[in-house]
């Protein structure tokens, strides 16, 4: 009932300066996330490339590599007559404005599960906050875009390897379950589903499945 | 002539007044502490009505829910968002101070005008020249608002339990900590039930459920009280009692239990100081530097009848393990200096002293017939006894000695440390979160952990020098050492120095006839030794210059009356700000009064405590009446303006009480912390991560689980010494069980000598003859005068705060009354509604009578919490309580006995006065 004075109390020290460490398992989660973050911006011409020559799931299965279980990643390319101009276009269809009666997979969170989704947003934007991260309004994409939501969980996961206290490194561990959990993987099946129904380009369709397959297995693994 | 009423119109106005457009949750976050969670509607920005929303989830099938969870104070809390005591827009006194002449200033001239006196005071007085009066009420964001500005600037802070004296100093005697509570629900699991200082069907109206239902659970439900209560009413048994004489009743039952052998034996060896030997002359604990070159001072003996030999009290365990400590007998020991020391052992002590209360010998004090007394040992000593205590005792002369004497009770009976036992008041629990934010330089999990990576490492360092400290220890330990740093500080020192006490605490007529010397000198003693060194604030040579108030009304509430205050202190001061809600006593007597949002108008967070084990949110569900502000964006913009006028008066950087330096330079910037913590949404978001961090809350928690359904139970303890206090592990399908590590983990208490403790071998105590309890008559506070003048709290109102709500005013007689028996109204000719006066050497108050036969012949009681301004003069009840303060809490610095903030501290006394009463007229 009263605020503790620990004044006297000197506490060294900035949980905010990462040690540095090997690449280790948990490494590997958070370079599994980074790549989908790459993959579901919104593409550009490396992006287009990539894709072109089947190099998704490579780049995944390179992230993967310490990863402490296994994860098929498949196999996925664009076809070759799809130009670059055409696969964004296919992504801005599908994902963030549809033709007229708003995109068949919208890829933000908040449009799922049949929440508020300013709430939600502000949910997500606080507990980025809280684990370190802040948003801002000339950010072009918001707080529960998939693409920001998977480069949360990478951060989450390289600050958890990287902590400088055990304590932190709990904390950060714990961060992913809950976001995963209340945050992540519920939408992204239904997202896939969406997905899958919107008759877009398979390859599309392989990542959102991937996607979402991932970050199941990666909440059970982190369960376990 | 007017037209009939058209039944249509008015069907509709009817469903119209249903209709509403938002529905959040409330609770009051008043004195109650209680976490009701009520649904809120409202349209329009108006708020329409509330109702419980009866959303607590049953934890086990076999124990009732807490639901409703609701009072008649909350149904009706919405009728005082527009009361007509509520205050609007910042105002200004334009008269004499009190004279109840007022202007309407903007918000800019107030806080420019409280800024200026705050800057004045710390130029030329110094920042502890700022006093502000600690609350429980308004919540924790009204707290977190005023104490981090106090913090930032270096004021002071009277301990509020200091000043509402909540705190049962018996407790802190025998346990090392008060808090104690178990949380309501466990009262399902008690066999007995003794209501006992307290009224719940009064004052704890959402818990209140758990007695009956415990009835029908098989409970035997006795209330203990001099008056035939309301709670009497539920309860199977009533023994009436003299006020007062509690400890003679317990321990009359403590003589029964031991000599007919009732006693728990194996309980009482582990878990008191009982068994513990001490010098059968001084009665003082043989201690380790007493027989061995090698021991600490703290290590004390027990005598094996196993080995015939003397044997070390483990510190670091209750259990005694392999030896069999001896209960009776006497010894002979040598002692290092060659001398021979006859020994014997707390129990023998105790034994004598409960010489002097046979049943018979008892009940010539207490009143209670002796068979009772025999009936209610042998019914206590067979089963599990919870006693449902209040805070009543707290506030009697003589308090500690009767809660002492109760702990005796449950010790003799075996009865803390397991489901349906224990005594129940409050203990603090949960929200770690808040605490940690105190320490927080800014925000987020990697402060968090930093600061309890920091707490971790002090525990640690504190550790090794004393490998044998529980957590709990430690934390009390760590506590300390942040105290001097901090703003509190124990209010007497506050009270005797700056608010004109002296006389009358050092009017030995009306203190314990046994003091040896003058308050004042016991007094100047514990100050020279030190006891209470970097405590008394402000410190000498330093006149208080600024009061702020924030939503407490110390007019009303000041025990000894509000004349000390009125008479000695407000003329001292240049500034009395009073941040409230509603225009108190307090408020009318201040120079500035500034409007604050009230619950239902803003987010908030309820006191975490024991009684639901639940943090209770209220919600906004409109905007704040007139321009009424949150206390948190009072302050922040407060903050500002100090800046401001630190700049202006070339007053930025000074030092502190203690003689480190402080600045106002970014005053209004670290209030935020640049802006992090801007609106209270992100501060209680904050609390509730923190807090899932500290493990205290579920996964789960947070503002948007809170805004669904309303509260959130607790998960654990905490890292904080106050919640490690509760000792037991929660479990999330079981009521909260105060003590269990006590007794199935043998996890030592904080005190002296590591057990619940009855002997206090301090050489005061000892010359007061409390180094064991016993009985004493309050003491002739007020006079020589026949009707004893007690109190309690009211069933309408929380203290003053419901005064002005016209539904609750409309439920009882809306005057101040006091009530008397049919026999003493016979006696001064008075009848029922006739306007007396009640007097004493202290003073007078004139007030109406209510003639009862449930009251004792010889008592009076006025219930609390009626504005003083409701009397003629300003005189209410508390003009004839001197409001003395023990001399025996002065002592520190002997084990336990220590300053605590809201705990161990001298605290004034309000019952138990004597008056005399003459009838005035019809
Ligand atoms: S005033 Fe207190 S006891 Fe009454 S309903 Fe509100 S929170 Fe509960």
């Amino acid at each position: 009932m009263f605020v503790y004075s620990l004044d006297g109390l000197k506490i060294d020290g900035d949980l905010a300066k990462d040690v540095e460490i090997e690449d280790n398992e948990i490494t590997a989660r958070s370079g599994v996330y980074q790549t989908f973050g790459k993959l579901f911006i919104a593409p550009d011409a490396e992006a287009h490339q990539l894709a072109v020559d089947g190099k998704w799931p490579e780049k995944l299965r390179e992230a993967a590599e310490l990863l402490a279980y296994d994860f098929d990643f498949g196999e996925a390319s664009l076809d070759g007559s799809v130009s670059a101009e055409d696969f964004q276009a296919e992504y801005i269809r599908v994902f963030d404005v549809g033709s007229g009666d708003g995109p068949p997979a919208p890829i933000v969170g908040g449009a799922y599960g049949g929440v508020d989704r300013r709430k939600k947003m502000e949910e997500v934007a606080r507990f980025f906050e809280y684990f370190g991260l802040t948003t801002t309004p000339d950010d072009p994409r918001p707080p529960d875009h998939l693409a920001t939501e998977c480069e949360f969980m990478q951060y989450l996961a390289f600050k958890e390897a990287a902590s400088p206290s055990p304590r932190l490194g709990v904390s950060f561990h714990r961060a992913q379950d809950d976001f995963l959990e209340r945050q992540f993987v519920d939408w992204l099946q239904e997202f896939a589903a969406k997905v899958e129904a919107a008759e877009t380009m398979p390859f599309w369709v392989w990542a959102a499945k991937t996607a979402a397959g991932f970050a199941k297995a990666d909440m059970q693994h982190i369960r376990s | 002539m007017a037209p009939p009423p058209d039944k249509r119109a008015s069907g509709s106005q009817y469903r119209d007044r249903w209709s509403w457009d938002k529905v959040t949750f409330g609770t009051h976050c008043l004195n109650c502490l209680a976490t009701c969670s009520y649904r809120v509607y409202s349209a329009n920005g108006k708020v329409l009505f509330e109702e419980p929303s009866a959303l607590f989830e049953q934890i086990n099938p076999d124990v009732p829910d807490m639901n409703p969870m609701a009072c008649q104070k909350g149904s009706a809390w919405s009728q005082q968002i527009e009361g007509p005591d509520r205050l609007l827009y910042p105002l200004r006194r334009a008269g004499e101070r009190g004279e109840g002449k007022w202007e309407q200033i903007s918000w800019d001239e107030a806080l420019t005008e409280v800024a200026e006196a705050v800057v004045e005071a710390i130029d030329l007085e110094g920042p502890e020249s700022v006093v502000f009066e600690e609350t429980v009420e308004g919540g924790l964001l009204t707290q977190a608002a005023y104490l981090r500005f106090a913090g930032l600037i270096g004021a002071v802070t009277l301990d509020a339990n200091g000043l509402i004296n909540d705190f049962p100093a018996g407790h802190h005697i025998t346990f090392g900590k008060f808090s104690c509570a178990s949380s309501q629900d466990d009262t399902f699991n008690g066999e007995v039930l003794l209501i006992w200082h307290s009224n719940p069907a009064y004052t704890a109206i959402p818990y209140a459920h758990f007695i009956t239902e415990a009835r029908y659970n098989g409970a035997e439900v006795i209330t203990i009280a001099p008056d035939y209560s309301a709670s009497a009413v539920i309860s199977d048994k009533y023994v009436p009692i003299k006020a007062g004489t509690d400890a003679a009743f317990a321990l009359g039952m403590c003589k029964v239990m031991i000599d007919e052998n009732l006693y728990h034996e194996d309980f009482v060896i582990a878990q008191t100081d009982l068994p513990l030997l001490v010098n059968a002359q001084t009665r003082r604990f043989i201690r380790g530097n007493d027989v061995d070159n090698h021991a600490p001072e703290d290590q004390f003996y027990w005598w094996d009848t196993k080995t015939d030999a003397l044997v070390l009290a483990p510190r670091d365990t209750l259990d005694p393990g392999a030896i069999k400590p001896a209960l009776e007998g006497t010894w002979e020991l040598t002692a290092l200096d060659g001398s021979t020391i006859s020994v014997t052992t707390v129990w023998e002590l105790m034994r004598k002293r409960l010489q002097d209360y046979t049943p018979e010998l008892a009940s010539e004090i207490c009143g209670v017939h002796p068979d009772v007394i025999r009936t209610m040992a042998r019914t206590i000593a067979s089963k599990r006894t919870k006693i449902l205590e209040g805070f009543n005792t707290a506030k009697y002369y003589h308090g500690d000695l009767m809660e002492r004497a109760m702990c005796l009770v449950l010790a003799l009976s075996g009865n803390w440390g397991r489901k349906g036992t224990g005594i129940q008041g409050l203990a603090l629990a949960g929200l770690d979160g808040y605490q940690l934010w105190g320490m927080k330089q800014k925000k987020g999990v990697m402060e968090t952990i930093r600061v309890m990576d920091g707490i971790d490492d002090a525990m640690a360092k504190l550790r090794e020098q004393s490998p044998d400290a529980t957590d709990e220890i430690l934390g009390y330990e760590l506590l300390q050492r942040g105290l001097v740093s901090g703003t509190a500080s124990p209010p007497a020192f506050f009270h005797y120095y700056h608010c004109g006490y002296e006389e009358t605490w050092n009017n030995a007529e009306w203190s314990d006839p046994e003091m040896k010397r003058s308050f004042e000198e016991y007094l100047d003693d514990a100050v020279r030794r030190g006891w209470w060194g970097g405590l008394i604030k402000p410190g000498s040579g330093t006149d208080p210059s600024v009061l702020f108030c924030v939503a407490t009304n110390p007019i009303r509430r000041q025990r000894g009356g509000a004349s000390g205050l009125l008479d000695t202190l407000w003329p001292t001061l240049d500034k009395i700000v009073v941040v409230d809600n509603r225009m108190s006593a307090t408020a009318l007597q201040a120079d500035i009064v500034l409007p604050a949002a009230m619950q239902y108008e803003r987010p908030n967070l309820q006191y975490a405590i024991t009684h639901s084990f639940s943090l209770g949110f209220s919600d906004q569900a409109v905007p704040p009446q007139g321009e009424a502000k949150t206390e948190w964006e009072i302050f922040s913009l407060l903050s500002q303006k100090v800046e401001e006028q630190g700049k202006e008066q070339d007053c930025l950087d000074y030092q502190d009480g203690r003689r480190q330096p402080k600045t106002l330079r970014g005053l209004g910037e670290t209030f935020t912390a640049n802006g992090t913590w801007s609106n209270e949404e992100d501060i209680i978001n904050e609390w509730l991560q923190d807090s899932i961090e500290a493990g205290t809350l579920p996964r789960n928690a947070s503002l948007a689980e809170l805004r669904e359904k309303g509260q959130i139970r607790f998960t654990g303890l905490g890292m904080f010494a106050p919640g490690l206090s509760l000792a037991t592990d929660v479990k999330k399908d079981e009521p909260v069980t105060a003590f269990t590590w006590h007794t199935e983990n043998f996890v030592p208490f904080p005190t002296l000598t590591r057990r619940a403790q009855f002997l206090i071998d301090h050489p005061w105590f000892a010359e007061a003859d409390e180094d064991l309890v016993k009985h004493k008559n309050p003491p002739q506070m007020g006079g020589d005068y026949p009707l004893l003048l007690t109190s309690g709290h009211s069933r309408w109102t929380i203290h003053a705060s419901a005064m002005g709500n016209e539904v609750l005013a409309g439920t009882h007689r809306a005057e101040p009354l006091a009530t008397l028996s049919q026999i003493d109204a016979k006696t001064y000719g008075i009848e029922d509604g006739d306007l007396i006066e009640i007097r004493n050497d202290r003073g007078s108050a004139k007030i109406r009578a209510k003639v009862a036969g449930r009251i004792m012949p010889g008592q009076i009681v006025i219930y609390n919490g009626w504005e003083p301004h409701m009397f003629e003069g300003w005189k209410g009840p508390n003009s004839v309580e001197p409001g003395m303060v023990k001399w025996l809490h002065l002592v520190s610095r002997y084990g336990h006995l220590r300053y605590l903030p809201f705990g161990w501290q001298p605290v004034p006394a309000d019952r138990a006065v004597y008056v005399e009463v003459e009838r005035l007229s019809s």
